[in-house]
C-alpha cells in the first residue's frame, strides 16, 4: 500500500524526540541501572538559536529562500535554494530552540551536558556572505547559551564551508567565544567529498587549535534512494554518508597530513569500521591473509586502512546494543562516544539505558562511552 | 594529484575491479589463480568435509560470448573498437560505467587449457564445485535484442560446461532484465538446460532499484519454479565514489549496492509478495543485516526500545525490518573472519553461504581457510557454510 508523502514525513516527524518521552507513547522503556561519577555528555545534539530562524525569516528571501511561512504550530518553515531531497522543506521546530524544554529533556534522559551542533538545513546552501552571517548568528547564539549554562552546554563552531576563506575567518573569531569546543563540518560540502585538498586549510587550523571536528550529515548521498513509495535516504543515506566521509578522509591522505586531528562521526561512522578490511585486502595487508603491499592506495602512511579506525570516534546511533558491542570490538571502547542526534527522529532517545544494554558492558566501558570519551573529545 | 586513466584502471584492477575479460594471462597464470594456490599464512583448524564444498559465487564467460561481441558488438553499440598489443579485440560499452571505465578487452582466441586450469585452481582452493555467474559488464548495457542473444550464449555455454563436468560446475541463468518479457522467455528456455540451478540478476537494472514492481513477474516465476535469485553487483552506485586520485567505488560501492538491493526488495514489499523466494547476496549483503535496526526504530518496533508501530514502511507484513534478515543468504566477502562471525550472530549460520567472487581481485581466494578462521567456528557451522547452505540454495 502506497502511503502519501505527507503521511510518510508525518510518520518521520512522529518519531521526533520530545513526543517519545511522554509515557503514553512508550510501550516498553529500558531502565537505567548504574551511577556515574562524572557528567554524562551527549556530544551529538541539535538546536538552533532563535536568531538563526529570525535571520532566515528577515533576510532569507533576498538570499534565495522561498515560501517562508509559519505552520499550524507557529513554527517557521522555509524552502532553501538548491536540491535537498533529504529534507526538501526546513522546519524550525519549537523543541529545538526552547531552552527550558531542552533542559527538561536532558534531565529526563539522564544527560548532564549536551554539545550543540547543526543539522539540516545548515548554512551551506546560502550565498557565501549570508552563509557567514548565518554561521555567526548560530555561533554567537550557541555560545551565549553555553555561557548561561556552563555545566549543561558546550557547542561546536558552525562553518560556512562553501567559502573556505570565510570559514577560516569565522573559526578564528568563534573559537574564542565561551563554550566553543569543537568544529561542526558537514560530511559533504555541496556534493564534494571532505577529503578534498581545498578543505585542508580548515583541518590544519582545527588541528593547530586542538579542536575536534564533529561531522554531520547534511544532504546525504541520494542516488537511487528516493522511490515514490518508500525512501532509503535516511535509513541508508545517513550511514552511507558517514562511511564515505570517513573513507574520503583516509584515502585522500587527510588523516596522515593532520596526525593530531580528531574526528567524531554521527550514525556510528556508518559502516566504516566494518569495511576497512576490504581496503586492507586491496592493499595486500589484510590481517587474515597478508600478501605483501600492493599498489592500491599507495599514498597511505599506515599499512592498513583498518589502522585508521582508531583515529576516529563513533557515536551511538545503531539502534541495536548488540551491534554497538560489535563496533566496540572493532574500534575499542575508548573510541565510542555518547552522541544521539537528539531530538531528531532517528536519534537515540535514552542513551544511558542504550549503553547499559550493550551485551557484557562493564562499569568502566559505560563510563568511558557516556562520560570520558566525549569529555576528552571536547578537551574538558 | 591527477592520475592518468590507464594508471587509474590499473589501480582499479589492483583494487579488484575487473576490466571485462579479466587478465590477459591464461587462467592458470592469473594473479588470482596464484593467490588461490597458496593457503594464507595464519589460520584456524583444518577441517574435513563429508559433503562437497561449493563456491556459489564464481565467474566465467563462455568463449562464445566473446565471439559474439567481436562479431556483432559494433552493430549494437560498442565503440572505440580496436586491437591491443596482444591482438585482442578491445572496445568501449555504450552507457556510463564508472566502475569499470566502460572498457572491454575480448580474448581473441579460445584457450584450450582454460577449463583444466579452472579445475586445478578449484582443487588448490579445496573447492569441489563452483556456481558460474556473471559480473561486470553483464548483458544489461545492450539493446534488448542483443542482450537476449548474449544471455542465450552465456546460458548455453555455461550449461555445456556443467554437462561436461557435472560434479564440478553448476550455473545460473543470466537474464537480460532490460527487457522483462525477453527475460521471462529466456528463463523458460534456459531452465531446462543441464546444470542451471539458479537465476542471476543484477542488483540494479540500469539504475533502477530491483524492488520495482516492473520486475515482479520475474520474481514470481522464479518463486514458482523454486529457483533462487543470485544477485550480483553491476554498475554499482557511484555518486561521490570516484575521485581523481582514489576510488571508493569498489571498496564502498559494491557493499552499498548489495545493501540497497536488499533494502529495496524488503521495503517495496517484494519479499512479502513472494514468501518462498530465496535471494543470495554477494559482498555479504553489504550492511543490510547491520542496518535493519535503524529501520526497526523507524517502524517503532526496535527490539531494544519498542514504541508501538509507527506509520513508517506501513506496507511491511513483518513487524520488523530485521525479521527479513533470514529471508536472504549472504556470502563470504568481508575479508575479516571476525566480521563474518558478527554476521553469523545477526543472521544465523544457516544463512551464510560460501561464495567468493573468484577470480575477481576483491574475491576471497581461499574460502575454506577463511571459514576455518572464523572465531569459534564449529565443524557443524563450517559444513553448513561451505557445503549445505550453497547446496540448499542450488536445490542439490
Amino acid at each position: 500500500m502506497k502511503i502519501p508523502r505527507r503521511d510518510f514525513l508525518g510518520g518521520l516527524a512522529s518519531v521526533g524526540g520530545a513526543a517519545l518521552l511522554r509515557p503514553s507513547r512508550v510501550a516498553a522503556q529500558p531502565q537505567r541501572t548504574r551511577k556515574y561519577s562524572k557528567p554524562v555528555i551527549d556530544a551529538h545534539f541539535h538546536w538552533y538559536p532563535p536568531e538563526f530562524a529570525d535571520l532566515i525569516e528577515k533576510e532569507g528571501e533576498a538570499n534565495g529562500v522561498k515560501d517562508i511561512s509559519r505552520n499550524e504550530n507557529g513554527e517557521l518553515q522555509a524552502t532553501v535554494p538548491g536540491y535537498h531531497p533529504y529534507a526538501p522543506r526546513a522546519t524550525f521546530r519549537h523543541e529545538m530552540s526552547d531552552v527550558e524544554s531542552m533542559l527538561t529533556r536532558m534531565d529526563e534522559r539522564g544527560v548532564d551536558m549536551c554539545t550543540l551542533t547543526q543539522t539540516n538545513p545548515h548554512v551551506l546552501w546560502a550565498p557565501p556572505p549570508f552563509g557567514l552571517k548565518l554561521a555567526q548568528a548560530i555561533n554567537d547564539g550557541s555560545s551565549a547559551l553555553c555561557a548561561k549554562y556552563t555545566t549543561r552546554f558546550t557547542a561546536a563552531i558552525t562553518l560556512p564551508m562553501q567559502d573556505v576563506n570565510a570559514s577560516l575567518y569565522e573559526l578564528e573569531r568563534a573559537r574564542r567565544l565561551p563554550g566553543m569546543r569543537a568544529v561542526n563540518i558537514t560530511e559533504n560540502i555541496l556534493g564534494r567529498n571532505i577529503g578534498n585538498k581545498d578543505f585542508w586549510p580548515v583541518y590544519a587550523a582545527c588541528e593547530a587549535a586542538n579542536l575536534p571536528i564533529f561531522l554531520h550529515n547534511v544532504d546525504p548521498i541520494s542516488q537511487r534512494m528516493l522511490e515514490t513509495d518508500y525512501r532509503m535516504i535516511n535509513v541508508l543515506g545517513n550511514p552511507y554518508e558517514a562511511t564515505i566521509a570517513a573513507t574520503s578522509l583516509v584515502l585522500s591522505g587527510t588523516m596522515d597530513e593532520f596526525p593530531k586531528l580528531d574526528v567524531f562521526f554521527p550514525h556510528a561512522g556508518g559502516f566504516f569500521a566494518f569495511l576497512t578490511p576490504r581496503m586492507d585486502w586491496s592493499m595486500g595487508t589484510s590481517e587474515y591473509y597478508p600478501r605483501g603491499r600492493t599498489s592500491s592506495f599507495p599514498n597511505l602512511k599506515q599499512p592498513r586502512a583498518s589502522d585508521y579506525r582508531r583515529r576516529f570516534h563513533y557515536d551511538l546511533i545503531l539502534h541495536d546494543p548488540k551491534i554497538t558491542r560489535m563496533l566496540i570490538d572493532l574500534v575499542g571502547a575508548d573510541r565510542v562516544a555518547c552522541g544521539t542526534d537528539f531530538p531528531q527522529g532517528m536519534g537515540i532517545m535514552r542513551p544511558v539505558e542504550y549503553v547499559e544494554a550493550i551485551p557484557g558492558i562493564t562499569q568502566r566501558e559505560a563510563e568511558l562511552i557516556l562520560c570520558e570519551n566525549p569529555a576528552r573529545l571536547l578537551r574538558l | 594529484m591527477s592520475i592518468g586513466r590507464r594508471d587509474f584502471l590499473a589501480g582499479l584492477a589492483a583494487a579488484g575491479a575487473t576490466t571485462f575479460a579479466g587478465s590477459r594471462r591464461a587462467w592458470g597464470q592469473s594473479t588470482s589463480a596464484q593467490w588461490a594456490a597458496k593457503p594464507p599464512p595464519v589460520g584456524g583448524p583444518v577441517l574435513k568435509y563429508s559433503k562437497p564444498v561449493i563456491d556459489a559465487h564464481f565467474h566465467w564467460r563462455p568463449p562464445e560470448f566473446f565471439e559474439l561481441l567481436e562479431k556483432e558488438g559494433e552493430a549494437n553499440g560498442l565503440w572505440d573498437i580496436g586491437r591491443n598489443e596482444d591482438g585482442n579485440f578491445t572496445a568501449r560499452l555504450p552507457g556510463y560505467h564508472p566502475y569499470t571505465g566502460g572498457d572491454i578487452t575480448v580474448r581473441a582466441r579460445r584457450d584450450p587449457g582454460e577449463v583444466d586450469a579452472m579445475l586445478k585452481t578449484m582443487t588448490d582452493r579445496r573447492v569441489d564445485m563452483c556456481t558460474v555467474t556473471q559480473t561486470n559488464p553483464h548483458v544489461i548495457w545492450a539493446p534488448p535484442a542483443f542482450g537476449l542473444k548474449l544471455a542465450q550464449v552465456i546460458n548455453d555455454g555455461t550449461s555445456a560446461l556443467c554437462a561436461q563436468h557435472p560434479k564440478r560446475f553448476t550455473g545460473t541463468i543470466t537474464l537480460p532484465m532490460q527487457d522483462v518479457k525477453a527475460a521471462l522467455a529466456e528463463l523458460e528456455r534456459a531452465r531446462s538446460l543441464p546444470g542451471l540451478r539458479a537465476v542471476n540478476i543484477t542488483e540494479n537494472i540500469s539504475g533502477r532499484n530491483i524492488g520495482d514492481r516492473e520486475f515482479w513477474p520475474v520474481y514470481e516465476r522464479c518463486e514458482a519454479l523454486n529457483l533462487a535469485i543470485f544477485l550480483h553487483n553491476v554498475d554499482p552506485i557511484w555518486e561521490r565514489l570516484v575521485e581523481n586520485d582514489y576510488t571508493m567505488i569498489n571498496v564502498l560501492g559494491n557493499p552499498f549496492e548489495a545493501t540497497m538491493a536488499a533494502t529495496s526488495l524488503v521495503l517495496s514489499g517484494a519479499m512479502d509478495e513472494f514468501p518462498k523466494l530465496d535471494v543470495y547476496f554477494p559482498h555479504s549483503g553489504g550492511f543490510f543485516p547491520f542496518v535493519t535496526p535503524r529501520m526497526d526504530w523507524s517502524m517503532g518496533t526496535a527490539e531494544y526500545m519498542q514504541r508501538g508501530r509507527t506509520g513508517s514502511f506501513a506496507n511491511l507484513k513483518q513487524p520488523r525490518a530485521s525479521d527479513y534478515r533470514r529471508r536472504f543468504h549472504y556470502d563470504l566477502i568481508l575479508h575479516d573472519p571476525k566480521v563474518t562471525r558478527m554476521l553469523i550472530d545477526l543472521v544465523g549460520a544457516d544463512r551464510v553461504v560460501c561464495g567468493t567472487d573468484f577470480p575477481q581481485g576483491m574475491g576471497v581466494m581461499r574460502p575454506v581457510e577463511y571459514v576455518e578462521a572464523i572465531p569459534g567456528i564449529t565443524q557443524k557451522e563450517a559444513e553448513l557454510i561451505l557445503c549445505e547452505n550453497p547446496a540448499r540454495l542450488l536445490r542439490l
